[in-house]
């Protein structure tokens, strides 16, 4: 399992950090490397989570990191300040891991004969919602980690973040750059295939 | 409105109560690891510079390339439906006969 699981958390603010974007952009654009070091530094914790985030299984984070750096930095001139340069590059970031994850074709298929004991008695409503501890809890989400395994990248991504983090369209809206129109009809399918594949595994119920 | 059946909603309800919180970055807080900062900046130095206005063209390709397609589809729809040809008088070398008016024998 990647590290989907954890909940991407927001940027940091602009006005905390020490670098002035509006001197150090145009030396970038430039080909200063001295400031593209600069640049690569301040970037790194915004863009590290996104990454974390939405790693696809056998990548490596580094490796990532270095390609959506590098993604950012051939495309900085097309950044037209009409968005803040944060939301930007965590758009960039993350269309990256999208692209990367859509590359990763095998998505293993679940069956009920695999889950484990755990995960059947929640599967069966053995346990109740307000009983539920933390191993409950966990093989819940170990379920829900693979239905959404079984999913398209940016639908699983966009469940993750509107059911699990309970975000809102807006929220969604604003890091990936989807109008609000999009977002709703890509929920819509997103939804649809979830419950689809949830059906399915209840299907195979004994 | 949940979109969910009963059972699928309880099993996120869960998966949600057991997701770890991270907290919000810090500033400085996330280094990258040493030597990562100079690759980048020489991996990106290394590249040829693509020049400022292949974006414009490239933007404005697309969408003169969906203006197009555009037309196209709107020409189609207007396009009239081909009439059928109307029927020639056999014969009529000098086009006297117009259709309808052939002469009869009596």
């Amino acid at each position: 399992m990647n590290e989907c699981g954890s909940v991407p958390p927001k940027p940091p603010e602009s006005g905390s950090l020490s670098v002035d974007l509006t001197v150090l952009l145009p030396r970038v654009r430039d080909r200063d490397e001295a400031a593209a070091r600069e640049l690569v530094t301040w970037l790194y914790p915004i863009l590290l989570p996104v990454v974390r985030g939405n790693l696809p299984q056998r990548d490596d984070v580094e490796d990532l990191m270095q390609e959506v750096h590098l993604k950012i930095f051939s495309r900085l001139e097309q950044y037209r300040g009409d968005v803040p340069f944060e939301h930007w590059v965590r758009r960039l970031a993350l269309n990256t891991c999208f692209d990367r994850l859509r590359r990763q074709k095998a998505r293993p298929e679940i069956r009920w004969a695999d889950l484990s004991e755990g995960e059947m008695s929640v599967l069966l409503d053995r346990v109740q919602a307000e009983m539920a501890d933390e191993t409950v809890a966990s093989d819940a989400g170990a379920i829900v980690e693979r239905l959404l395994g079984q999913m398209p990248a940016q639908e699983a991504w966009l469940i993750r973040a509107l059911d699990l983090e309970q975000r809102s369209i807006a929220d969604v809206c604003g890091e990936t750059g989807w109008n609000g129109g999009v977002a709703r009809i890509r929920a819509f399918r997103a939804r649809r295939r979830l419950r689809k594949l949830y059906q399915e595994l209840e299907g195979q119920r004994p | 409105m949940n979109p969910y059946p009963p059972q699928l909603h309880r099993l996120l309800r869960l998966a949600r109560a057991g997701r770890p919180t991270v907290a919000a970055p810090v500033a400085g807080g996330e280094t990258p690891p040493h030597g990562f900062a100079t690759r980048v900046a020489a991996l990106w130095a290394a590249q040829p510079k693509t020049p400022a206005f292949s974006y414009d063209l490239e933007r404005c390709s697309r969408w003169g390339a969906a203006a197009a397609i555009g037309l196209c589809l709107f020409a189609a729809g207007l396009r009239p439906r081909p009439a059928a040809p109307p029927p020639e008088a056999p014969f009529d070398f000098f086009g006297i006969e117009s259709p309808g008016e052939i002469p009869r024998r009596p």
